[in-house]
């Protein structure tokens, strides 16, 4: 009887030990990411005593049949997705940023007004060689402030493709982590053993490409997960052991960027790959109103060079070299070369039929200034709206994380009462140790 | 399971703080600045309409320059009209003395020779150039003068029809002059007349004067026939002054348009832009106040822990 006292208290001592093993692992680990909260289960153990009489119990003590990792499934897959939607919106509003700035930090606008105001004051002295020689630099400008704009822009294109390839190339490592990670899960069939820091890692890769991209997850008997890409319906990016590569192919131009998934391609919903396509899309879109609105203003200008004399009274030639906002370049060298006069006019003519039509074909409502304009106000509304949204799919990221947080994560206080729980447990069966001792104690003083 | 995960609270605190620390300072520059929009992104459509606004500020600028111009072309006209006046007046004064018919020859071929003195005046005046150089009563026309004189000393006009017109803005336009025949050519008894034409053929007439009676009568004949045509001459550069004269009061009052509508411009990018200190003032006030509560909340609340308790 006294040892069975003494193996009962020795299972609430292991009971204990192992409750405040977890508690301070829990404590140690308050703050690492992606931890989740153990605890334990213990039950009682007793059973029919075979030897004795029918009916008499058998007392066994206590054993510590599992340790819980504290965590909803569920919960961790509406986190992932949450939190791909809204990396996919901050990554969106970072880019569409970076596009709106290329184009508006570049001074475009602002140049095309200084163009328009130099030929304004042009018209008040059209034979100066001063003022021809400020409208001739204006245009410089205004060359040069689209270039810079062009290649700002460019330069956003690039950054976002070199974003969404190193985004392809961190999915393709993590998923083949994941595949690891799912060969070592399945090959521990031990079930005494704990795979709590296996299934700890599991979700942190999981939790990691939703950063990424959005994927779906099924999670097998024994732990392993498979990952999806491109919707429920999508190419397998991990299945057991095995993850498939993803792939990114541009497209010529730059501004275009598809995924294919072990050779087939996929659509990208969430995650910051989705919001670098979409952005890469909008810049495809702004760059080529870039290149509309510096065709349109070289047109202008050529047609008003074109159709008139220049200040010699010769045949007026294009101001303006290039196609787009990149090539923009002022041909002429001179200030004498600008057309203000009608055609035909005579050397130093004062008509001013050209400038005119110049000035209002540029102050049109469907002109390049508003056309610019316009394109500043598409830019910004884009970033203002990407941002709106990023706003909502932050909270409602923020809430899904807490809640899976007060589930899974650590709370100290907690954990200190459980300290302290689980050390009077042990302090307990300590004792009751030291009774069955007295108890044998005196039995043997009997005889 | 509603409790909190410590993480949890520090990360959530940790936002929390971030966020109010970033509208303190986003509106710190709006009040700093003056400026509501520090990015277009901002506000996009009051970013459009800004640059619009902007854009015609600059412009108005520019229009404001053309019109300075304008008005100093008109002044120099004026000017040059004046004194085109005062000599037809002079002459006109000689045209009346040699009219008297007591004169001997010798004294009338002295008026004449003033009479030529005062044409070759009249005719540099007509000549006269503006700030830029340009022929000031050659129109529109290219040349540094008015008129040409050939051989045989006769004038030709070589500038344009009608004087240059120049846009002062907002739809509206000024004509930048008077050309040579609108002062100078004008219709006197009928005909056609030029007043350089007429000033010299009454030089010519009187310094050709010679002791016979015949000369005698052609030149006071000729001296009194100039009277007429010199009063119509005078009047026809009046006439142009007061057009002069109405152009500049024209340039004055779209000036003052124009600054009336600058000035409402510029109220619209206040309203538009500008920040609001007071409210933007009393906004920063309050989030200070919940920033730093925040903070010595976080103080509090986060050194409640039941380890401390423990002993």
């Amino acid at each position: 009887m006294s040892s069975d006292l003494i193996n009962i208290a020795l299972s609430g001592i292991k009971a204990a030990q192992a409750g405040l093993d977890v508690t301070s692992q829990n404590i140690s680990n308050a703050s690492t990411t992606g931890y989740v909260r153990r605890t334990i289960d213990q039950t009682d153990l007793t059973g029919i005593d075979t030897n004795g009489a029918y009916g008499d119990l058998s007392l066994s003590g206590v054993v510590v049949t599992s340790i819980n990792r504290n965590v909803d499934a569920f919960q961790q897959a509406e986190v992932r997705r949450t939190n791909a939607d809204a990396a996919r919106a901050d990554a969106l509003v970072t880019g569409l940023t970076n596009v709106n700035d290329a184009i508006d930090q570049s001074g475009v606008y602002s140049s095309i007004t200084s163009f328009q105001s130099a030929l304004t004051t042009l018209a008040s002295n059209p034979t100066s060689s001063s003022q021809r020689a400020n409208v001739l630099e204006a245009a410089k400008t205004m060359a040069q402030s689209f270039n810079l704009a062009s290649t700002s822009l460019a330069s956003a294109i690039s950054g976002q493709q070199f974003d969404a390839n190193s985004d392809v190339s961190q999915i393709n490592t993590l998923a083949q982590g994941l595949a690891q990670l799912n060969q070592k899960i399945s090959a521990d069939t031990d079930p005494a053993t704990d795979n709590a820091t296996l299934f700890d890692q599991r979700d942190q890769i999981l939790q990691k490409l939703s950063n990424y991209t959005d994927i779906s997850t099924t999670i097998a008997k024994n732990g392993t997960v498979s990952v999806t890409m491109g919707g429920s319906n999508g190419t397998a990016l991990v299945a057991g052991g095995t993850a498939n590569t993803l792939s990114a192919t541009t497209a010529s131009d730059g501004t275009n960027i598809s995924f294919a998934l072990n050779g087939a391609t996929i659509t990208v919903a969430g995650g910051s790959l989705a919001a670098e396509q979409q952005t890469l899309s909008a810049a495809a879109t702004d760059k080529t109103a870039l290149d509309a609105v510096a065709s349109q203003m070289m047109t202008a200008v050529n047609t008003a060079q074109t159709g008139g004399a220049d200040v010699n009274g010769t045949a007026g030639t294009a101001l303006f070299t290039g196609t787009g906002a990149g090539d923009m370049a002022v041909a002429l060298t001179s200030g004498d070369q600008i057309v203000t006069a009608a055609s035909g006019s005579a050397a130093s003519s004062q008509d001013t039929t050209q400038l005119s039509s110049l000035r209002s074909a540029l102050s049109a409502s469907n002109g390049p200034a508003a056309a610019m304009n316009q394109l500043l106000f598409t830019t910004s509304a884009a970033v203002s709206g990407a941002t709106t949204t990023q706003t909502a799919l932050d909270a409602i990221a923020t809430n899904a994380a807490s809640q899976l947080s007060s589930a899974a994560g650590v709370n100290l206080n907690t954990e200190a009462a459980n300290l302290v729980q689980y050390q009077q447990a042990f302090q307990a069966s300590g004792k009751v140790i030291q009774a069955a001792q007295t108890i044998f104690e005196q039995l043997l003083n009997i005889s | 399971m509603t409790s909190v995960s410590t993480a949890a609270f520090y990360s959530s605190a940790i936002y929390n703080m971030n966020q109010l620390q970033q509208q303190t300072q986003d509106l710190q520059t709006q009040i700093s600045t003056g400026n509501k929009l520090t990015h277009s992104y901002d506000d996009p459509l009051a970013a459009a309409q800004m640059r619009s606004l902007q854009a015609a500020d600059s412009l108005t600028t520019a229009d404001t320059s053309v019109s300075n111009a304008a008005k100093t072309s008109l002044n120099l006209t004026d000017t040059a009209l004046t004194q085109l006046s005062n000599i037809v007046t002079e002459v006109k004064t000689l045209a009346t003395q040699a009219a008297n018919s007591t004169l001997t020859d010798t004294q009338r071929a002295a008026i004449g020779t003033q009479v030529s003195q005062y044409y070759s005046q009249l005719v540099s005046l007509a000549n006269s150039q503006d700030a830029n150089g340009k022929a000031l009563f050659g129109g529109n026309g290219s040349g540094s003068a008015a008129y040409t004189t050939d051989a045989t000393g006769k004038l030709t006009y070589v500038g344009t029809a009608s004087a240059a017109s120049v846009s002062l803005g907002a739809g509206l336009s000024v004509t930048t002059g008077v050309t040579g025949p609108d002062v100078l050519d004008y219709s006197s008894g009928g005909s056609q007349q030029n007043l350089l034409d007429v000033v010299k053929t009454l030089g010519d007439t009187l310094s050709a004067s010679t002791s016979s009676t015949a000369s005698n009568t052609a030149a006071t004949t000729a001296a009194n026939t100039a009277l007429t045509t010199l009063a119509d001459g005078l009047n026809a550069i009046t006439t142009q002054q007061t057009v002069v004269g109405a152009r500049l009061s024209w340039i004055a009052t779209t000036s003052s348009v124009q600054t009336a509508i600058t000035q409402q411009r510029a109220t619209s990018e206040s309203d538009v832009g500008g920040t609001d200190i007071t409210t933007a003032v009393s906004k920063l006030q309050q989030t200070m106040t919940v920033l730093e509560a925040a903070q010595a909340s976080f103080t509090k609340v986060s050194s409640l822990s039941l380890f401390s308790l423990l002993q």
